[in-house]
């Protein structure tokens, strides 16, 4: 609902001075963001310029510089585009397994019952130790990262969903029973879309730690990717590098955050009442 | 469809490891066509009864026959050509009404045109046609119990059971809602068990009313209402016998 808002704000703007106004408003709202950034800024430059060496914080202009050259570069775009490979593999596997397991842990005792303890020991493991162990295993090779990502959100993943499947309406089910739905039926149309605000939230807890996972795998055991550029500027002490790629980082998940998961959720669960508290 | 309820007991198992019985030895049968309404005290066990028939819960002893299938201890069938009113509406709110009503006829297998046929004529015999492709959250709640009753009875039910559907409608749209019902009775004549705490509601429907005890529940009395239908709330004969009903619950049944 309240994409549609925004998309047709500037129609409106253009013809009738009280939508203007609207404009002036929401553009009002977003400026607490806009200070936000610009005191970041602020901060991290004048922390840079009081420190006596370029070595320990590189400046806001020399971090941009650097990502300017960077970004004229098509290397650099093959580095992210094989680390976002990696990461979606490896997400979808993760995603694909939490949701069959978690869905089976939540509706039956039996499974939870035989996962509850593995899911917890593997939610307990440090991302890093799987990094290393799958490298050891699949040597420098593209499956030991993508296993390194999926191993190490698969229990995240799991247990979000496994938590919304034991939380859905069991009177739904008895109402489903009754009127003799199938059960492709009940699965897909009375459990399904109950758990799919937990499906949006695993996701999203899932992606940010397959990211940092990913970019420490690739640290560790590749000759690509964001991570492999990050051990090769750290070997070589380039602060303003390391700053750059991070920044490319940040600026990527924000656009998958904002851009696509929250986009897609809005729209899947359209349903949904807005909350005015 | 004809219904015999034989010596029927539930029990249910409580934390402690004991049980607590719910449900105490209730015998009745009842008339293909007859509309019951199971009248007694609140969190006595009607609800539970209604499960029964369902085929959600199992009995602890004893057996109902609905038509021709025995639901006992054992055999937990799910019998079909049942509709439930529900106490809530519980309906799907991630789909439209219209998609909650093709989903319930679903099962039943029907071309596509008489499905949408049958939405168009009950959607339109409770005024909610306009409202087809809205999400149940955004309809109010008597216009969601409203899409509750025909989504039990657009399935032609043989059996229709109702839990105290109209609970939390206000007292003016459960009028309306009542008069709805019994218009859209009048084409078919499902069995129907109805459970009320609402006496009113409860001598306005029933051609019997089985009066309910105290947990654990069993029927105290059956009371035969012979009015010819369609009734007045207001009618002197209505109102002396919901009078009388409520003295039998007052005086004998709630003291116990």
């Amino acid at each position: 609902m309240q994409s549609e808002k925004v998309q047709q704000l500037p129609v409106i703007a253009s013809s009738a001075p009280r939508a203007s106004r609207a404009v002036r408003r929401r553009v009002g709202s977003y400026l607490p963001y806009l200070y936000s950034v610009l005191g970041a800024l602020l901060a991290w430059w004048l922390l840079a310029a009081l420190l006596p060496s370029q070595f320990i914080l590189a400046t806001p202009l020399q971090t941009f510089t650097v990502l300017g050259g960077l970004l004229q570069k098509p290397d650099t775009y093959v580095h992210i585009v094989l680390t976002l490979m990696r990461l979606f593999i490896g997400f979808f596997i993760a995603e694909i397994l939490g949701l069959i397991l978690g869905t089976l842990m939540g509706l039956r005792q039996y499974f939870e019952r035989t996962f509850s303890l593995w899911v917890v020991i593997g939610l307990t493991i440090p991302s890093l130790v799987w990094a290393i162990i799958t490298l050891m295993i699949f040597g420098l090779s593209e499956a030991g990262v993508i296993v390194a990502i999926a191993i190490t959100s698969f229990p995240v993943i799991t247990v979000n969903i496994w938590g919304g499947v034991k939380s859905i309406n069991t009177k739904l089910l008895d109402m489903a029973k009754v009127f003799r739905l199938s059960r492709a039926d009940i699965l897909l149309r009375v459990i399904l879309p109950q758990i799919l605000p937990y499906v949006f939230s695993s996701s999203r807890y899932g992606i940010g730690i397959c990211w940092k996972i990913a970019v420490v795998v690739e640290m560790l055991g590749s000759s690509n990717g964001v991570g492999y550029q990050f051990a090769y500027w750290f070997g070589l002490l380039s602060m303003s590098h390391v700053f750059a790629w991070t920044f490319i980082l940040v600026v990527i998940m924000t656009v998958m955050e904002f851009g696509v998961i929250r986009v897609l959720e809005r729209r899947v669960l359209a349903w949904r009442p807005e909350i005015n508290f | 469809m004809r219904l015999a309820f034989q010596s029927l007991s539930l029990q249910f198992p409580i934390a402690e490891g004991g049980s607590l019985p719910v449900l105490d030895k209730i015998t009745a049968s009842v008339e293909e066509g007859e509309f019951i309404c199971l009248l007694g005290p609140s969190g006595c066990g009607k609800s539970t009864l209604l499960n029964v028939v369902a085929g959600l819960l199992s009995p602890t002893e004893g057996s109902v026959v609905i038509g021709d299938v025995e639901i006992t201890a054992g055999a937990r069938a799910l019998p079909s050509g049942i509709g439930y009113v529900f106490q809530e509406p519980r309906l799907l709110d991630w789909m439209s009404v219209e998609k909650n009503l093709l989903l319930t006829l679903k099962p039943l297998g029907l071309p596509a045109a008489e499905r949408a046929a049958l939405i168009r004529r009950y959607l339109d015999m409770v005024g909610l046609y306009a409202f087809k492709d809205t999400y149940p959250q955004r309809l109010s709640g008597g216009m969601q119990s409203r899409i509750s009753l025909i989504r039990a009875l657009i399935i032609s039910p043989q059996i229709i059971l109702m839990d105290e559907p109209l609970n939390s409608v206000d007292a003016i749209t459960a009028m309306r809602i009542r008069g709805e019902f019994v218009r859209l009775l009048e084409a078919a004549r499902p069995t129907i068990l109805f459970v009320t705490h609402n006496i009113g509601e409860a001598v306005y429907f029933a051609d019997r009313i089985f009066l309910m005890t105290n947990r654990p529940t069993s029927i105290y009395r059956e009371i035969r209402v012979t009015l010819p239908r369609p009734r007045s709330t207001t009618s002197r004969e209505l109102t002396e016998l919901e009078a009388e009903i409520g003295r039998i619950l007052v005086e004998e049944i709630l003291p116990d």
